[in-house]
C-alpha cells in the first residue's frame, strides 16, 4: 500500500511538535509584520488568472499570459494585457492573499490554458517571467511530476532564489515527489484546518515546510462569487500574504531570511 | 516491407493469440468501471467519474462512472480549459470544493452534461508512468462530507488517485509489450532474415510459453498492490528491451551457423 504523504503524518495527530526559533525582538509577530499591509511588495499570482473586477480583488498591478509556443526559442511566449480567470482559482488566490496583505500589488501571471501538453514548458515561463519583472514573491498553488522537466525547473528555481524571488509553492498531497515544491529553496504548504487565516505552523519533518489554512476556506471565485474550498493550493496564498506583509515591512530581506522569519513567529516556534 | 505471404500472416496470427491475454482491448474499461464503483463506495458518494485526458492535450473524456448521472456523463468530451477537473489536471493540485452551483458557469456545464448537478466536488489528478496527468477522479456528494474532517477525504482519494494510476501505467505497459513484440516482426529494415525470425518468435511452443507470461503477469496484477508493482516493473523492463531491439535490429539475432 502507498505511504501516507509526508505532511499529512507531520501535521495530523500529535503534529509537527515544538522548533526553537530565531529570538526575534519585540513580540516576534509584531516585529515580523506588525501593521504590515504588504505595501510596496509585488506579488505574483501564477494560476488560471485572475479576475480583476471580483470585489475580493479590486484590481490587479499587471496581466501577463504564458502560453505554450513550439516555434519560440524557450517553448513559449509571453502575452500581455488583461484576460479573464478561466476556471476561478488564480482569483481566489488573490483575493487570499489580499485579505492577509490588502495593499499588495498583485500581478497576474495565467500559465493554466487550453492544453495540457507544454503546460510545465508555461510553469516555467511563468517563474521566469516573474524573475525578468522584479517580483517580491510568487504564488504557485501548483506542482508537476513530469520527470522530463525536473532539471529546467530546477534551475529556474534556483535563479528565482539567487535574484530574491519567494517562491511560495503547494505541495501536492499525493505519494512521490512534485515539482517546484519539493526543491529546498522555495517556500512549500500543506493545509491546516481551523478557521484562523494568520495560523503557521512549521513542519520538523520537511520536506513540506509549512502548514497554513487550507481547509473550508471562503475563497473568491468566477462571476463575482465566493465558494467553500480545501486543498493546498488554499493553503498557499496564506503563506504568500505573510510573506508579503513581512517584506513590506522589513524590504529587501533574502528568501532564508523571511523562511526564518516565518520560522520563528510559527504557532509551534519556542 | 514485402508482403507478407500466408505463412506469415498465420505465424503472426498465432503470435496475437498468444498476446491475446495481455493486450486484449477491454480490460482497462472494466478495471476502471469496477475503480469507480468501489471508490463512491468508500466515500458513500452520490456519484464517481474518471475522465482521461485525451490524445490532443485539449479534452478531458469520460470514460467510467457509477451512480447518479453516470449514464449521461460517460462519453463526454470537456475541454481541459474549464470547470474544477481541467483546474485539476492543468495544476495536478487536488482540490475539494462545496457549494459548486454557486459558480454559474460550472453549474451551466454539467447541466449540460447530465442532469445531475451536485453540491460538493472532490478531485485529484491521476499520472501516467512519466509524471504527466493521464485524467481526473471526481466524488460527487461525499457522504456527510460536512461532518468529516475535509483535509481526510482529500488524503484518501489521492491514495486511490494513484491506485488508480497503477492500473492505468499497467494497461500501458501490456499495449507496450505487445506492440513492441509486433513491431519487432514487421519491421521494414529486417526484410533478409524475417521469414527465421518471425518463425523463430512465433512457433508454436514458444508461443504457448507467451500465453504462460501474460498469464502470470495478470493473476499477478490482481494478487495487490505490492504484486502489481512487482508485475509492472518486470513489464517495464521488457518493454525497454522490445523497443530497443526494434531500433537497433528489427528482429531476433540470428544464430550463427555452422
Amino acid at each position: 500500500m502507498t505511504e501516507l504523504p509526508e505532511w499529512s503524518a507531520a501535521f495530523l495527530g500529535d503534529g509537527p511538535g515544538r522548533t526553537t526559533g530565531l529570538p526575534l525582538p519585540e513580540e516576534r509577530r509584531d516585529w515580523a509584520w506588525g501593521g504590515a499591509t504588504g505595501a510596496g511588495v509585488r506579488v505574483a499570482v501564477v494560476d488560471s488568472g485572475v479576475d480583476a473586477g471580483h470585489p475580493a480583488v479590486g484590481g490587479l498591478a499587471g496581466s501577463v499570459a504564458i502560453e505554450p509556443d513550439a516555434d519560440a526559442e524557450d517553448g513559449y511566449r509571453a502575452v500581455e494585457g488583461d484576460h479573464e480567470d478561466l476556471y476561478g482559482h488564480g482569483t481566489a488566490c488573490a483575493g487570499i492573499i489580499l485579505a492577509l496583505a490588502p495593499e499588495a500589488e498583485i500581478y497576474s501571471v495565467r500559465v493554466l490554458g487550453s492544453n495540457l501538453k507544454g503546460k510545465t514548458s508555461a510553469f516555467y515561463g511563468g517563474i521566469a517571467w516573474a524573475i525578468a519583472h522584479g517580483m517580491h514573491v510568487v504564488n504557485m498553488s501548483l506542482s508537476s511530476k513530469s520527470e522530463q522537466w525536473y532539471a529546467a525547473l530546477h534551475e529556474v528555481v534556483d535563479a528565482a532564489y539567487f535574484a530574491n524571488v519567494m517562491l511560495v509553492c503547494a505541495a501536492n498531497n499525493m505519494p512521490g515527489p512534485t515539482y517546484p515544491s519539493q526543491f529546498a529553496s522555495v517556500f512549500s504548504v500543506a493545509a491546516l484546518g481551523g478557521q484562523n487565516p494568520e495560523a503557521l505552523s512549521y513542519n520538523t519533518s520537511p520536506p513540506v515546510e509549512f502548514g497554513a489554512r487550507g481547509l473550508d476556506v471562503d475563497v473568491a471565485w468566477t462571476g463575482g462569487t465566493t465558494i467553500q474550498a480545501s486543498g493546498n493550493s488554499f493553503a498557499t496564498p496564506h503563506v504568500a500574504g505573510m510573506a508579503a506583509r513581512i517584506l513590506s515591512k522589513h524590504p529587501g530581506l533574502t528568501p532564508f531570511q523571511v523562511k526564518a522569519v516565518l520560522h520563528a513567529v510559527a504557532d509551534n516556534a519556542d | 516491407m514485402t508482403n507478407p505471404d500466408a505463412d506469415q500472416v498465420g505465424l503472426v496470427a498465432r503470435l496475437g493469440d498468444a498476446l491475446g491475454t495481455a493486450v486484449a482491448p477491454g480490460n482497462l474499461d472494466r478495471e476502471l468501471a469496477t475503480a469507480v464503483r468501489g471508490i463512491r463506495e468508500v466515500f458513500g458518494s452520490a456519484a464517481c467519474s474518471f475522465a482521461q485526458v485525451q490524445p490532443g492535450g485539449e479534452t478531458l473524456r469520460f470514460v467510467a462512472a457509477d451512480g447518479a448521472g453516470a449514464d449521461q456523463i460517460v462519453g463526454v468530451s470537456l475541454p481541459v480549459s474549464r470547470g474544477i477537473a481541467g483546474w485539476v489536471a492543468m495544476s495536478g493540485e487536488p482540490i475539494q470544493v462545496a457549494d459548486v452551483a454557486a459558480d454559474q458557469r460550472f453549474a451551466r456545464d454539467v447541466a449540460e452534461s447530465t442532469d445531475y448537478v451536485p453540491t460538493t466536488i472532490l478531485a485529484a489528478p491521476v499520472e501516467d508512468e512519466h509524471g504527466d496527468i493521464a485524467g481526473v477522479v471526481e466524488v460527487l456528494d461525499p457522504a456527510d462530507a460536512g461532518d468529516r474532517d475535509s483535509g481526510h477525504d482529500l488524503a484518501v482519494l489521492g491514495l486511490v488517485a494513484s491506485q488508480l494510476g497503477s492500473i492505468i501505467r499497467l494497461s500501458a505497459l501490456y499495449d507496450a509489450v505487445g506492440v513492441g513484440l509486433i513491431r519487432s516482426l514487421v519491421d521494414p529494415e529486417a526484410s533478409g532474415a524475417f521469414d527465421e525470425a518471425l518463425a523463430s518468435v512465433a512457433a508454436p511452443e514458444e508461443g504457448l510459453a507467451l500465453r504462460g507470461v501474460a498469464e502470470a503477469f495478470r493473476e499477478l496484477a490482481n494478487a495487490g498492490p505490492a504484486a502489481a508493482r512487482m508485475a509492472e516493473r518486470v513489464l517495464k523492463e521488457v518493454a525497454t528491451y522490445a523497443s530497443q531491439a526494434t531500433r537497433t535490429t528489427g528482429r531476433r539475432p540470428t544464430p550463427p551457423r555452422r
